[in-house]
């Protein structure tokens, strides 16, 4: 084993998350290579440095202002009828303008209504503003796997630099995934349009 | 320490709407949630502010959590997906100003909290070293300080890191040594190669 490949394995050795021949492997790489064991000492060092820093505690208060939150938002009703018409809007519209509409489709005749705090949640996620950001493309399916991706997994979209985002029917992470074809100017121009047809909605 | 095996029951009280068992949940990991948003972001009334937002999502969505994962896994995810936007949104407002510049002045007002008692002097030591450790940390992107800390901080495996950061096992693996090894960069780079070295 070259060197270069050991040291890519050590971090994952020193966590214990190797299969066992590759551990093996790591060790009779070590047991030759005094190189290799500085290294991984200097990593373990770092390891042990980075578990020394500080935290803090919840403040006393924090649970009780936290429950005072939720309770909160627990009786005050949502009206939430025209935040799911715009929602609504704003995915027929994405649909109009990408090639597959089968989807959606299924989704809008096939789907029971979500209950009200689930229809404000779908608003709430910010999905137009926050899937197609930088960085951000793990927000949606927190909330909300079992709703928004089997409307939009089958969503084909064509930019105008003529780039068409693969199908992604059947495919386990098919938002996140159809969101990671694009380039950073197609996502923009992808939630420009998204955005314009949530507003005429 | 929280304990899954009773998490179960609390979750699906949650789930009828019993807020008191939610409350319960939020006793039982609200130093787990705000621990990792202070770690993330940086300062407490930052982290507390998302951490009281994760709970109120949670709460919101729990009738979709799925019993197959971890609540506290599920609650980190939360976490970390909204503390991510609040430090995007940051930086888009700060657009000029060096985001590690900014968390160091906000971390110097931080009150620090040891994580055991030694003597005076150790302490000290200790808590100077930590703290040339976190400055560093905010020199690393966020998804890189993300992974060290579920899994240095929080204990995760990398199965579990790999549900919240919703990417394969593999590629937990491959994102860690890489943000390991940037992180000892960043230590030479500000003279405390000794932490490590």
């Amino acid at each position: 084993m070259r060197c270069r490949l050991a040291r890519k394995q050590l971090s994952a050795y020193i966590d214990d998350e190797l299969a066992s021949r590759m551990r093996a492997r790591i060790e009779n790489h070590l047991a030759g290579c005094p190189e290799c064991r500085r290294h991984m000492h200097d990593l373990s060092r770092l390891i042990q440095s980075v578990r020394s820093v500080a935290t803090v505690e919840p403040s006393d208060e924090f649970r009780s202002a936290t429950m005072r939150r939720i309770r909160a938002g627990v009786k005050v009703p949502r009206t939430v009828v025209p935040l799911r018409r715009r929602w609504v809007t704003a995915l027929a519209a994405c649909c109009a303008v990408v090639l597959g509409v089968a989807g959606w489709t299924v989704f809008s005749a096939n789907r029971s209504e979500p209950d009200a705090i689930d229809r404000s949640m779908l608003v709430e996620v910010a999905f137009l503003d926050t899937l197609l950001s930088d960085e951000s493309t793990e927000t949606l399916s927190v909330f909300d796997e079992t709703v928004l991706l089997p409307a939009l997994e089958d969503i084909q979209y064509q930019t105008s630099s003529g780039a068409v985002t693969a199908p992604l029917v059947g495919q386990s992470n098919g938002i996140e995934e159809m969101v990671e074809t694009l380039s950073n100017a197609e996502r923009t121009e992808f939630r420009t349009v998204l955005l314009d047809m949530a507003k005429e909605g | 320490m929280p304990r899954t095996d009773e998490d179960s029951d609390l979750v699906r009280r949650s789930k009828t709407g019993d807020v008191n068992a939610f409350g319960e949940l939020v006793e039982r990991y609200q130093s787990l949630v705000v621990g990792f948003c202070y770690r993330l972001l940086g300062n407490r009334e930052d982290a507390e502010d998302i951490a009281q937002e994760t709970f109120m999502r949670a709460f919101r969505a729990i009738r979709r959590f799925q019993p197959r994962a971890k609540f506290s896994t599920w609650l980190l995810t939360i976490a970390k997906n909204l503390s991510l936007n609040l430090l995007r949104d940051e930086r888009r407002r700060r657009r000029d100003v060096h985001v590690a510049t900014v968390f160091e002045e906000e971390m110097q007002a931080v009150e620090l909290v040891p994580s055991h008692n030694p003597g005076p002097d150790e302490a000290l030591r200790q808590d100077e070293r930590a703290e040339r450790v976190r400055k560093a940390l905010f020199e690393l992107s966020d998804v890189h300080r993300s992974i060290i800390l579920l899994r240095d901080f929080e204990g995760m495996t990398y199965e579990e890191i790999a549900k919240v950061m919703r990417c394969r096992k593999g590629t937990v693996k491959s994102r860690l040594s890489r943000a390991r090894d940037h992180l000892k960069e960043v230590l030479v780079a500000r003279g405390d190669g000794d932490l490590f070295g």
